[in-house]
C-alpha cells in the first residue's frame, strides 16, 4: 500500500466540520416533531433508492440482458434512463399538489400529457436507434 | 492512545456464516464491468462539483435573506441574484440523474461481503449512509419545494439549509476518505497511477474490468452517453424557467417567464395573502414612519416623481423574468418622511395570510435609485396578484423580499418572513 495522498486532509477536516455544524444547526433549530419528520425523509430517501429505485432499474437491466439482442441494449439503456430522469424530475409537476389558489402562472401546462409525449418520443428514438444497430450487426455478420 | 484506538477500530469483527451470502451478496451478483472506482470517480467529479456549486449559491441566498452583521449584499448588478439562484436550481435539477448514475456505479458496495470487517469499516459505511441520505434529501426537498408542495413536518427553509451543510461536508469528507480510489479512478486507463497501491491480483482484476467495459454490451461509451443525455434532457426540459430563450423547449418546467398576469409569473396570490378586498379598498393608505410621518394614498404616491426601471423578479424557486416597473423611488419617499439617504427600513404588507409579509431593505437597496415603490407594471396599473396598489421592487434581491401590498414602512431591520 502506498500512503494515501496528503491532500485528503484538506477535504476531510473542513468536511467533518461542516457535517458537525449542520448537525448542530438541525438539532438546535428543529423541534422534536420536525426532527422526526426530517429523520424519516433522510432515511426514507436513502432506503427508497436502495430498496426500490436501484433494484427496479437493475431488474430491468437483467430483463433487457435476457430478452434484447446485444446491439440493442445500449440504445435502450440510454432511452430508458433519459425518460426515467425526465419523468422523475417532472413528477411533482404532474402530480401538481402545490401552488397558491388562483395562481395561473404556476404549472401553466398539461404536464401529464406533455410528459407522456416526451417519453414516447424518447423511447421511439431509442427503439429506432436500436433497430438500426441490430440490422447493421446482422448485415456485417 | 493512537495505538489503542487503532486496536479498537481495526479489530476483526466476526464474519457472518457464508451460508448467508445469497442473492445480491453473491460474488458475481453484479456482472457489469461499469461498477468500478473509475466510473464512480469520474461521475463523482461532476456530482461533487455540482453539490459545491449548489451549496455556495444556496449559502448566498441564505445570507441575503438572513444577513449577519458582516454581510453586505449589493444593489447591483441587478441580475446577480437572478444568476446565483437560477444556477442553484438549474444545477440542483441536473444533479438528479447524475446522483442516480453515481449511486448505480457503487450499488454493489451496499452488498459487500463481509458487510464490515472492522469497526472502522462499519464507521465508513455509516458515513456513506449520511452522504447518500443527505444528498437524496437535498435534491428531493429542493424539487418538491419548486413544486410548492410541502409534504413534511419541518420547515423547508430551515431543513434544506442545515442539511446542506451536512451534505456538502459529507461530500468533502467522502472525497478525502476515497482519495486513493479517486486518484486511481482519475488517472489515465492503463497508466501506473491507475493501479497505484493495489495488490497485483487486485490490479489485474481492475484492469480486466476496465478492459471489459470498453466493448461490453453496454460499454463505457454507452454509460457516458446515458449520463450525459439523461442530464441534458432534464436540463432542456426544465431550465427554460430560468433561461427564457429555452422556455419553448422546456416543456416540463413549472414556469414560463412570460406567462402570468401582465406577462409576469406570480408566486403568492392575493387570495392566499387574504388581500382581495383590503388591497382595493379606497381607504388604503401607505404609512411611512419617520421624523415626518406620512400617510399616503395611491394618488399621493402618484404625485411623487415617477420613474421606470427594468428589473427582474428572481424567485428563490429558480424562475426569473424581467419587467418594467413604474413608481416613486423608495429613497424619495423616505426623504419626504425625513430619513437620510441609505436608512435601513423594513416594509410590511397588509396581507393577513400567506408568507413573506415583511422584508428588510438594507442600506445599498434603500439608497439605490432603482428601488421603487412600484405602482405600474409593463405600462399598466399593477395587477392585484402583483401587489396592487403598491409593492416594493428593488434590484438584485430574491422575489420573496419584493414585498407586495405595502401598508407600512418603518426604520430599522425586521428580517424577512412572517
Amino acid at each position: 500500500m502506498t500512503a494515501a495522498p496528503r491532500w485528503r486532509w484538506l477535504f476531510v477536516v473542513p468536511g467533518l466540520a461542516a457535517v458537525a455544524y449542520g448537525a448542530y444547526g438541525l438539532w438546535t433549530s428543529l423541534s422534536s416533531e420536525a426532527l422526526t419528520s426530517w429523520a424519516v425523509w433522510m432515511l426514507g430517501g436513502a432506503l427508497l433508492h436502495d430498496l426500490v429505485v436501484a433494484p427496479v432499474w437493475i431488474g430491468l437491466g437483467w430483463l433487457a440482458a435476457r430478452t434484447l439482442p446485444r446491439p440493442a441494449r445500449a440504445p435502450v439503456v440510454v432511452g430508458a434512463a433519459t425518460s426515467a430522469a425526465v419523468a422523475l424530475v417532472a413528477a411533482p409537476f404532474v402530480l401538481g399538489f402545490g401552488g397558491d389558489e388562483g395562481d395561473t402562472s404556476f404549472l401553466p401546462r398539461d404536464y401529464g400529457l406533455t410528459l407522456l409525449v416526451v417519453v414516447v418520443v424518447v423511447l421511439a428514438v431509442s427503439a429506432v436507434w436500436a433497430a438500426v444497430r441490430v440490422q447493421r450487426a446482422r448485415d456485417s455478420a | 492512545m493512537t495505538r489503542a484506538l487503532d486496536r479498537v477500530l481495526g479489530a476483526r469483527l466476526p464474519e457472518p456464516p457464508d451460508a448467508l451470502r445469497r442473492g445480491p451478496f453473491r460474488e458475481d451478483a453484479f456482472p457489469s464491468p461499469l461498477h468500478t472506482e473509475r466510473r464512480a470517480s469520474r461521475v463523482g467529479v461532476w456530482l461533487g462539483a455540482g453539490f459545491v456549486v449548489c451549496f455556495l449559491t444556496g449559502l448566498i441566498s441564505h445570507l441575503v435573506q438572513a444577513p449577519p452583521p458582516w454581510f453586505v449584499w449589493p444593489a447591483g448588478p441587478v441580475w446577480l441574484y437572478r444568476v446565483t439562484q437560477g444556477t442553484h436550481v438549474m444545477v440542483g435539477l441536473a444533479l438528479v440523474p447524475l446522483l442516480l448514475v453515481k449511486l448505480w456505479t457503487v450499488y454493489p458496495g451496499l452488498f459487500r461481503w463481509p458487510p464490515a470487517r472492522t469497526p472502522a469499516a462499519l464507521v465508513g459505511r455509516l458515513s456513506i449512509l449520511v452522504l447518500v441520505a443527505s444528498a437524496v434529501f437535498m435534491l428531493a426537498t429542493g424539487l418538491v419545494n419548486i413544486s410548492q408542495w410541502y409534504p413534511f413536518g419541518f420547515s423547508f427553509k430551515v431543513a434544506h439549509y442545515w442539511t446542506g451543510w451536512v451534505a456538502v461536508g459529507a461530500v468533502l469528507t467522502h472525497v478525502g476518505a476515497m482519495a486513493p480510489q479517486i486518484r486511481r479512478g482519475l488517472a489515465r486507463r492503463g497508466s501506473p497511477a491507475a493501479t497505484a497501491g493495489l495488490e497485483p491480483s487486485e490490479a489485474e482484476e481492475l484492469l480486466a474490468a476496465d478492459e471489459a467495459a470498453e466493448d461490453g454490451a453496454v460499454s463505457r461509451r454507452a454509460f457516458v452517453v446515458t449520463a450525459a443525455v439523461a442530464t441534458g434532457a432534464v436540463a432542456i426540459t426544465q431550465w427554460g424557467q430560468t433561461i427564457s430563450p429555452l422556455a419553448r423547449v422546456s416543456v416540463l418546467g413549472p414556469r414560463i417567464p412570460g406567462v402570468g398576469p401582465q406577462g409576469l409569473p406570480v408566486n403568492q396570490t392575493a387570495i392566499t395573502a387574504g388581500v382581495t378586498e383590503s388591497a382595493v379598498d379606497p381607504a388604503f393608505r401607505l404609512v411611512v414612519e419617520g421624523p415626518t410621518p406620512l400617510s399616503l394614498s395611491l394618488a399621493d404616491l402618484q404625485a411623487f416623481p415617477q420613474h421606470t426601471e427594468r428589473l427582474p423578479i428572481a424567485c428563490v424557486e429558480g424562475w426569473s423574468a424581467n419587467a418594467e416597473w413604474t413608481g416613486p423611488r423608495l429613497r424619495d419617499v423616505l426623504e419626504a418622511a425625513g430619513h437620510p439617504r441609505g436608512t435601513v427600513v423594513h416594509v410590511e404588507s397588509i396581507q393577513t395570510g400567506g408568507s413573506y409579509r415583511v422584508s428588510t431593505v438594507s442600506k445599498p437597496h434603500s439608497a439605490s435609485e432603482k428601488t421603487l415603490l412600484a405602482l405600474r407594471l409593463n405600462g399598466e396599473e399593477l395587477d392585484v396578484d402583483h401587489g396592487y396598489p403598491v409593492r416594493l421592487i428593488a434590484p438584485n434581491r430574491p422575489g420573496a423580499m419584493q414585498t407586495k401590498w405595502l401598508g407600512r414602512i418603518a426604520p430599522g431591520a425586521a428580517g424577512v418572513g412572517s
